[in-house]
């Protein structure tokens, strides 16, 4: 398929849907990918995908799912 | 509607308050709930002398803490109170999990026969601390005293003092060693001044305890989405007395004090049960829940154990399993150190190995709450993707996350354990019990005939388990003689299939199904050293003193043990 098909089919599914109804059908499709690809392939897929988060934000992986520290007064 | 209270437990004046002079004491715990119980009576099996100290009169309020995992059965039997656990809990395996009006996978636990304990049994905390009480007032060491709170927290030069409040007046004591157990509010904690770290969900749930008459299967069950409570997840899990105990997600931003009320929880769980299912509503409680932990569980002669320790959220049943763990991990060590077997850096490898345990149980049941609980428009939508491609297609059930159940943590690779050496691995054979694991149990007999179970044999010292076919594979007896003497302690253990022919002088178990061998991936002459916590310190294909002698040394972490030397090296 030509990238410009592949673009295409990608956002055409999008056509109509509100923001709740968008994520959820990004949810499925990266999920049915991600269930295809080795894991190498989907670490590099996130960190390039993550350039566009500006840092400081949360962390990837286990461990690192930690939110803001909190302390007891 | 009132909550089920037990009978009020005894409070005596203490000596301190009666004009006598107070003693010092080998071991205090603070705080008397399943984790200080089990420390307690788990320090009065090693004979120490140990004072338990609680501030309230009765047993906990309210089912709390019910799924009892299997490692938390094995210590708790080691400990003397899993058969009155057992007869008295409901035992389960098997799980459903439901979307909306499918269930959409299940699971079983346990799938093998030849285990002693059952995968999971849920019993009522209630039940588990009255029979730990009974239990603790067995031992002629442990003295348990209540409506005494703990007020101040001193570090003295050589060990630790607290400053106890009763309804007669206040004493001072002073110990070798103190636990904090006293829960997740830990007020020993806020004395010392440590930051606990973490997450904290905004999520809330209510729970309850419902009597009533019900089919529902002994099985665990959890909804996302159910009809009954729509948008939000529910759990039910079986207890004893017909007790059911129910879990609703209520979601953030609601008021715990009226979600209590029963006004508002009948009509819930009418929906869930309908109209025609008579109850009783014995006990609510809203709660929100943290992941976080003390960066160190050891400070100075004060110990972290349990909730006070380290918080998990409740799925997956890591929070008192994991606190029970923690003190089967603590006291035989506590135990060597008293006794001058050890230094006291040994203490340390219990913040080690059990701050991983903690680490891996904050990371599991974080995982579990982030999908039952998502946190934002994004990870709702995964959550909701993930059920919906697991309703249509299998591959995609293990993303379901609705709990992962408990199991030991993995000692593997830190300081006590002595790493498989090059030719442990005999290739086609089961891989055994790695080192750090905790031990396989395994049908048996005694030699005598008698049914017994592996692990009731392993007991709470090092012992070193022994394979063998024939008696020709049994270690040198002077070399078995030697290693015995070690101030460790050390017993020696055979397992041996059926026949006769066997010396008198080496204890043996007779493995008549052939599972003990298995699990412990045996040939002829495997040995494993296995620590008081049943956990492999090492193991060997072929008994070698000098290498056993070293695992030994190593295991309890006495002081002169050459790291050049390496894993199985020795002196």
């Amino acid at each position: 398929m030509a990238p410009d098909e592949r673009y295409q089919a990608i956002v055409a599914m999008y056509r109509g849907l509100d923001e709740r109804e968008s994520l959820l059908l990004s949810a499925r499709l990266v999920l049915l990918l991600a269930e295809r690809v080795d894991a190498a392939t989907l670490a590099d897929a996130i960190a390039r995908a993550s350039a566009c988060i500006a840092p400081a934000g949360g962390g990837t992986g286990d461990a690192g799912s930690a939110g803001p520290a909190v302390r007891t007064p | 509607m009132a909550t089920a209270r037990r009978a009020t437990l005894p409070y005596y004046t203490p000596p301190e308050l009666r004009g006598e002079p107070g003693r010092r004491r080998q071991v205090v715990v603070v705080g008397g709930g399943p984790v200080g119980l089990a420390a307690a009576i788990d320090a009065g099996i090693h004979g120490l002398d140990v004072l338990l100290l609680d501030e309230d009169d009765a047993v906990a309020a309210g089912s709390r803490a019910i799924c009892w995992s299997k490692r938390s059965l094995e210590v708790l039997d080691r400990l003397g109170v899993a058969g009155r656990m057992t007869a008295k809990g409901v035992t389960w395996r098997q799980g459903r999990v439901f979307h909306r009006e499918r269930e959409i996978y299940s699971f079983d636990l346990l799938p093998e026969e030849g285990h002693k304990m059952p995968a999971f049994i849920n019993l009522q905390q209630y039940y588990v601390e009255e029979f730990l009480i009974d239990r603790a007032n067995e031992l002629p060491t442990v003295e348990l005293r209540w409506r005494s709170r703990v007020m101040g927290l001193r570090q003295e030069p050589d060990g630790a003092s607290v400053e106890v409040e009763t309804p007669e007046g206040t004493y001072r004591l002073v110990a070798d060693w103190v636990l904090a157990c006293d829960g997740a509010r830990s007020p020993m904690r806020k004395m010392l001044g440590l930051g606990f770290e973490g997450r904290v969900f905004e999520d809330r749930f209510l729970i309850a305890d419902v009597r009533m008459k019900a089919d529902f299967p002994t099985e665990r069950w959890f909804w996302f989405d159910p009809p009954f409570h729509p948008g939000r997840s529910a759990l039910l899990h079986r207890q004893a007395d017909d007790v059911w105990r129910i879990d609703l997600q209520l979601g953030p931003g609601v008021d715990p004090e009226d979600e209590r009320r029963p006004e508002r929880v009948v009509p819930r769980l009418r929906a869930m049960l309908g109209e025609r299912t008579e109850f009783d509503l014995e006990w609510v409680s809203v709660y929100t829940f943290q992941c976080r932990r003390l960066a160190r569980f050891r400070h100075g002669r004060v110990v972290f154990v349990g909730d006070s320790a380290h918080q998990v959220s409740p799925f997956g049943a890591r929070g008192g399993n994991g606190g029970i763990q923690d003190a089967d991990n603590l006291v035989w060590k506590l135990a060597a150190v008293l006794r001058g077997r050890a230094s006291e850096d040994l203490i340390e490898t219990y913040d080690e190995e059990r701050g991983r345990a903690a680490d891996e149980n904050i990371a599991q049941s974080g995982r579990s709450t982030d999908f039952i609980a998502p946190q934002g428009p994004a990870a709702e939508a995964f959550r909701d993707a993930a059920l919906g491609l697991a309703a249509e297609d299998p591959a995609f059930r293990r993303f379901v996350n609705s709990g992962r159940l408990s199991t030991p943590a993995s000692l593997a690779g830190l300081s006590l354990q002595t790493p498989d050496a090059e030719g442990w691995d005999a290739g086609g054979l089961e891989a055994g019990v790695g080192p750090g694991a905790a031990c396989a149990d395994a049908p048996a007999s005694s030699h005598g005939g008698g049914a017994a179970w592996l692990l009731d044999e392993l007991g709470h010292d090092f012992v070193l388990l022994v394979f063998a076919d024939d008696p020709e594979d049994l270690p040198d007896r002077a070399a078995l003689r030697r290693l015995s003497t070690h101030p460790a302690g050390l017993r020696v253990l055979a397992v041996a299939p059926p026949g006769g022919g066997w010396p008198e002088d080496v204890a043996l178990l007779v493995d008549g199904t052939g599972l003990a061998r298995r699990r412990y991936g045996a040939l002829p002459g495997t040995t494993y050293l296995i620590r008081p916590d049943q956990h492999v310190a090492g193991r060997w294909r072929r008994f070698e003193e000098g290498a056993i002698r070293g695992a030994l040394d190593r295991a309890c972490g006495r002081p002169g043990l050459d790291p050049a030397e390496g894993p199985h090296g020795a002196g």
